[in-house]
């Protein structure tokens, strides 16, 4: 059983080790482990019969596959005449790095043959993409349209691990949780000024379907309504007691 | 002999990969559908695909099952693609605008990673664990090649095994799996599936020089994008090397940086085109090639091995 006290160091640990290349880790952003997802793994593959090593492996290849995503996430546009050589090497190595982490997850898995687990997490990166590119690009007829993308970009890879795992049950209550951290974030994001695509995608929704409302008060209305959802998840009430008071102490902090 | 006639009795599989190939990127999304559709319809050689299916004809065929490491393998090969011209900031592919030319980096991003997704997803059809570990080891290897092009970029002090290694990961280890897959995913022995593995290495070997020579000799409109690109990157390649062996010639490549202009381009790749530079690396090319053609020989002779001994010889006499 792994114990998100003593293990949650030791896997991050092997999660940076696994990802330690010098060469690459010189010219990128240092990534970023998700400790609330990591957890999440953690509680989803403690209900499993695996052996400890089999969940921290394939703990390791689903986190590997999110900072993949997260580092392909970091890749910005070309601005041609403006671009610096370093700023090109980074932005080469950064593209690099996430497929790098990607393979790493396809050999982790397949050192374990489990094909499942591949198939799982892949469709779990296409769902992922389908809804990045729709954030990027297309505009939203609903709140719930809108909020249903970034709940998919956000928990489509761990909704997958608790469908191979045989822990749907479990899927509710995770995307809920990662959709409130998300929204957090956004909220965080607006209160210093800062521009993203979600930021973007609900100012642009506000004001086409609903001008009257200001987009802190709809991040806050979301949070409240996602916040009353879980409270009323039937999953074990240890599991969401302790993810409420994480995403309360992050939300502090942000 | 144009390269299709080399295996038509494989036409009607072919043609299945191609079907499965478009059936496979159909993303729910409009864009994401349109962009990975863009670049399959580009064309492309689909020589992954092929040698899977002709390796596959040493073991137990059947076509519903090989064409998922077909099908998988190419688009691997096409993820790859997608990526690499964001990293290239290439605006030409197969003589079409590229993926993030046509929209952006950030449409090429995930448009790479959903076709990933999917060559994956279709390659769990497969379910024999080896193919997935040969697999899994090449997309490693591939990626480490990958940023040790970048860490190599315009170190003309590198040698001719940096090159080697280099080009090994980069090319020749997906065209290797690509046969050893095919041959493991239709049950073939142990000892033939290496064997299949060592000559899709050698002729990987060969294509990549092949490539790197037609950098220097072919033109724009032959291949899809300007010539002398890849020096112009700093990516220092086998008639690169050869050339630098003249120490007149050495000062003179030594200062190339990604400001060159294309006068100065084009005289520097003339000046490496009369160094012999070019023979030099065909002849490389070739050696490889041969060691390619003496593997077959140790292969069960047969329709197979005479279509794998034309497409070999086919790719080192390529001028495209």
């Amino acid at each position: 059983m792994l114990n998100l006290e003593n293990n949650t160091s030791e896997l991050m640990n092997i999660i940076e080790e696994a990802i330690n290349h010098p060469y690459l880790l010189e010219y990128i952003d240092k990534p970023e482990i998700d400790t609330v997802k990591l957890e999440l793994l953690m509680v989803l593959f403690n209900q499993t019969n695996m052996t400890d090593k089999e969940k921290k492996q394939t703990i390791l290849a689903a986190m590997l596959v999110q900072m993949a995503l997260d580092a392909h996430e970091k890749v910005t546009l070309s601005v041609p005449g403006e671009d610096t050589s370093d700023f090109l090497k980074s932005r080469q190595l950064t593209i690099l790095a996430g497929d790098y982490f990607s393979g790493l997850y396809y050999s982790i898995l397949a050192g374990l043959e489990k094909v499942n687990f591949i198939t799982c997490l892949a469709a779990g990166i296409k769902d992922v993409n389908e809804n990045k590119i729709k954030l990027y690009q297309a505009s939203y007829e609903t709140a719930d349209e809108l909020l249903e993308s970034i709940k998919a970009i956000e928990s489509a890879l761990i909704c997958k691990a608790a469908d191979a795992a045989g822990q749907a049950s479990f899927k509710k209550l995770f995307s809920d949780i990662l959709l409130l951290k998300r929204l957090h974030e956004e909220r965080s994001h607006y209160s210093q000024g800062s521009k993203t695509i979600v930021l973007n995608q609900f100012n642009e929704f506000l004001h086409a379907h609903e001008p009257s409302t200001d987009t802190l008060g709809f991040i806050d209305g979301q949070i409240a309504s996602i916040f009353t959802s879980i409270q009323k998840s039937s999953v074990k009430h240890d599991v969401k007691t302790r993810f409420i008071s994480r995403l309360d102490h992050m939300a502090k902090k942000l | 002999m144009k390269l299709k006639m080399m295996y038509s009795y494989l036409n009607s599989d072919i043609q299945l990969i191609e079907k499965e190939l478009e059936a496979t990127i159909q993303a729910d999304s409009p864009v994401l559908r349109e962009a990975s559709l863009h670049l399959l319809k580009a064309g492309g050689k689909r020589i992954r695909p092929v040698f899977v299916l002709l390796a596959a004809k040493f073991g137990d065929y059947n076509i519903h099952v090989i064409k998922h490491a077909a099908a998988a393998l190419e688009l691997i090969h096409m993820a790859s693609l997608v990526h690499d011209d964001v990293i290239d900031d290439s605006d030409l592919r197969r003589g079409v605008p590229t993926i993030k030319s046509k929209w952006d980096n950030k449409v090429a991003m995930y448009t790479g990673d959903y076709i990933f997704a999917r060559s994956l997803e279709i390659m769990g059809e497969i379910n024999n664990p080896l193919a997935h570990k040969i697999l899994a080891k090449a997309i490693v290897e591939v990626c480490i090649g990958e940023i040790e092009q970048i860490k190599d970029k315009y170190r003309f002090d590198q040698n001719i095994k940096d090159y080697f290694r280099r080009i090994k990961r980069k090319t020749a280890l997906l065209i290797a799996v690509s046969c050893q897959l095919g041959a493991v995913a239709a049950g073939v022995e142990e000892v033939i599936h290496k064997k299949l593995f060592k000559f899709g290495y050698y002729v990987g070997m060969s294509y990549q020089i092949i490539d790197d020579i037609l950098d220097f000799t072919s033109t724009e409109k032959a291949l899809g994008k300007p010539a002398g690109g890849d020096l112009r990157q700093g990516n220092i390649t086998l008639p690169v090397l050869f050339a630098m062996k003249d120490p007149d010639l050495q000062q003179i490549i030594n200062k190339v940086n990604e400001q060159i202009s294309q006068s100065d381009l084009d005289e520097i790749i003339e000046l490496i085109k009369k160094s012999g530079a070019i023979e030099q690396s065909m002849a490389v090319s070739n050696l490889y090639l041969e060691k390619a053609l003496q593997i077959l020989h140790e292969l069960p002779a047969g329709k197979t091995r005479k279509s794998l001994i034309d497409l070999a010889k086919f790719i080192g006499k390529r001028k495209f």
